[in-house]
């Protein structure tokens, strides 16, 4: 009898100490409406444009010049948006360009996506430089226009077979002047807004 | 992704902490309790634990949080939950999950000498610890934007988890009235082991006024190491893509679960003093021991420095330009290496003091086997517990209170302070009825009622035959 009672006793305390435990007030469906909302800023393109090593060799002060169009050009390799990953959850991503300035002559510098195989894609954007005030002076600072550029998603989608980005340094008349002196320096960054729904 | 967050969530559910079994240790009427401390004051004639049956231990936990904390159903939007957990947690809380299950375990007095008793066994041992990698979490979370300047130190990924089995023989000797004292051997068969530990280096965007761009990233020292054994076999399964895929790496398993895995050894050792009649304390050191890893070993490591500024337009060459991810990998290759590696198995000490007290000797014995001493029905004292860990010990104190209520039912109650809560209430029931010895024991017990809220929670039970 004795054994029996104590059999008894160990269910009954198996099961209270089983049946006790739970969870509750906890809703784990919220985790639908979980969202990553990360911001990454990552560099995008810099540039030092001296003007002085583009002057060429021999010619005598106050004489015009010309740099030849190939060499104010370029194209690097860029990833824009290179996975579905990226595109699906890419909310935006703005790019911020400032441009300082102390050649006494104003620029405008153009910038556009290229697939891999050179074909341009999307808009051709436009960074007006300001003239500086020459060498050795505090440089004029220009941002892009408009400031900053937003790609948002359905511009995303249209470059999402952007490899490239092709630059130039458009110099608009009169020509250049050997007198002319100072740098035009190129800095810029990505701003990545991304937005995941787990 | 989803499927590994709920992992990771319900890893947090069903959380307890390290191996701390403050309510098993020194209960001496189970024949586990030789397994904390081989040299318990233990008096059996014989023991089998019933096989699979005689310990089934699981213990999770999650310092710095709990489930409730992201999960409450409380109004408020999950989104703010999780920001407020990331902030909360640091790069010094953790998830742990051990478990073990005993295979076999039994013991006898030796015929020739009674006052030592000989223990043996197998059993296997599941043990995960992962420290929260906060900067990083931050960096998937928030993104770097408002961390400009501030270095993501890699540091913080440190983890180690391992699948094994222990075979163990143990011997336990009353040297005299006062002392005992055991040591048990240990041979470590692991069948899986990762670890990524002591790794260091940052990763910082600063901001450049002076320098060719806004910003510079750099990847300063990094060294990242992650250490696999009994990994990269079954890769080869998984890609060979055959349909008895899962049986052969039950085979691989099991094949390592019986000493075919990398091997180690190990020992503990544990005593207990009575100071007087009345006091009495002990001492254990368990997994004093190192696993050698040899056989089927895949270790991984990237090291490195780099900077990245953007990506010049040198507009003069009409060139090509760079490949960043190329020049990454070329800074900082990831290295795949198969050099044998060692490592210790995390040590644990116990230790505790004890004041016995209510002799019970009334000459009917109603409360004690027969030829036994009469029995103290009650005992108080304190117990501490260290666990060693990649980074640093996990410490626990505990305050016990050990109660007889008959011959067949012992119960112990213990009130513990450690890294998890400062509320953890523990329970023990043993009940010893015609040879069977029947346990169970659990702790945080008053998180029972809701266990979301709780970080962690322990649970062991088992079945043994004693005389």
């Amino acid at each position: 009898m004795k054994t029996m009672k104590s059999y008894a006793f160990m269910l009954f305390a198996c099961t209270v100490f089983l049946t006790v435990s739970c969870v509750k007030d906890v809703d784990f469906n919220q985790l639908d409406d979980a969202v990553l909302t990360p911001v990454f800023e990552a560099d995008f393109i810099y540039s030092q444009f001296d003007i002085e090593e583009f002057i060429p060799d021999g010619l005598p002060p106050d004489t015009e010049f010309t740099i030849p169009v190939e060499r104010l050009r370029d194209t690097i390799n860029y990833d824009l948006t290179s996975t579905d990953f990226a595109i699906e959850n890419l909310d935006r991503v703005e790019l911020t360009i400032e441009v300082r300035n102390t050649i006494e002559r104003d620029f405008s510098i153009v910038f556009q996506f290229l697939t891999a195989d050179g074909t341009a894609i999307g808009e051709l954007y436009n960074v007006p430089v300001a003239a500086g005030m020459g060498a050795g002076t505090a440089p004029v600072v220009s941002f892009s226009n408009p400031n900053p550029i937003v790609l948002d998603n359905p511009t995303l989608v249209e470059l999402a077979n952007a490899r490239r980005v092709y630059t130039e340094i458009l110099i608009p008349a009169p020509p250049l002047n050997t007198n002319l002196r100072g740098v035009i320096d190129l800095r810029s960054k990505a701003t990545y807004y991304i937005n995941y729904e787990l | 992704m989803r499927i590994f967050i709920y992992l990771c969530i319900s890893l947090w559910g069903c959380s307890m902490y390290a191996q701390n079994k403050e309510v098993l240790y020194d209960f001496i009427e189970l024949p586990q309790s030789l397994m904390l401390n081989p040299g318990a004051d233990v008096d059996f004639e014989y023991h089998v634990g019933i096989p699979v049956l005689s310990q089934i231990h699981v213990n999770a936990g999650f310092k710095g949080a709990s489930v409730y904390d992201v999960f409450a159903d409380d109004g408020r939007s999950i989104n703010d939950k999780i920001e407020t957990t990331l902030n909360n947690l640091g790069s010094n809380d953790y998830v742990t999950l051990t478990q073990q299950l005993e295979i076999l375990n039994f013991g006898w007095k030796s015929k020739k000498n009674e006052k030592i008793y000989y223990s043996g066994g197998l059993y296997e041992e599941l043990d995960l610890i992962s420290y929260f990698p906060k900067d990083f979490a931050v960096l998937a979370y928030q993104g770097n934007q408002d961390f400009i300047n501030r270095p993501f130190r890699f540091s913080n990924i440190s983890l180690t988890g391992e699948l094994l089995t222990v075979y163990h023989f143990g011997y336990n000797k009353k040297v005299s009235k006062k002392l005992t004292f055991g040591a048990r051997a240990k041979l470590y068969s692991s069948i899986i082991n990762f670890r990524s530990t002591k790794n260091s280096g940052t990763f910082t965007t600063i901001e450049t006024p002076n320098g060719n761009n806004i910003y510079q990233h750099i990847i300063n020292n990094a060294n990242v190491t992650v250490k696999t054994s009994g990994y990269a076999s079954l890769r080869e399964i998984e890609s060979e893509d055959t349909s008895d895929g899962a049986r052969q790496v039950k085979n691989k398993f099991i094949g390592r679960a019986l000493l075919g895995g990398n091997l180690g050894l190990g020992v503990d050792l544990g005593f207990t003093y009575q100071l007087e009649d009345q006091w009495t304390i002990t001492g254990s050191a368990t997994d004093l021991g190192m696993i050698f890893y040899t056989k089927d070993v895949e270790t991984y490591r990237a090291r490195g420095s780099f900077a990245f500024d953007g990506i010049q337009t040198p507009i003069t060459t009409g060139s090509e330009g760079q490949d960043v991810l190329d020049e990454l990998e070329e800074a900082i290759p990831i290295d795949t290496l198969s050099t044998a590696y060692a490592a210790m198995r995390p040590l644990k000490l116990n230790g505790s003091i004890k004041y016995s007290f209510n002799r019970y000797d009334d000459g009917t014995c109603n409360y004690c086997f027969e030829g036994e001493d009469p029995p103290y029905l009650d005992g108080i004292g304190l117990q501490v517990f260290t666990q060693f860990r990649p980074k640093r010990p996990q410490y626990a104190a505990s305050l016990f209170y050990y109660k007889r209520w008959f011959s067949f039912l012992r119960t112990k109650v213990t009130y513990t302070i450690d890294d998890f809560s400062y509320k953890n209430i523990g329970f023990l029931l043993s009940t010893h009825i015609d040879k069977i010895n029947f346990y169970i024991s659990g702790n945080n017990l008053l998180e029972y009622s809701n266990l979301a809220k709780a970080r962690g929670v322990s649970v062991q039970f088992g079945f043994n035959y004693i005389m």
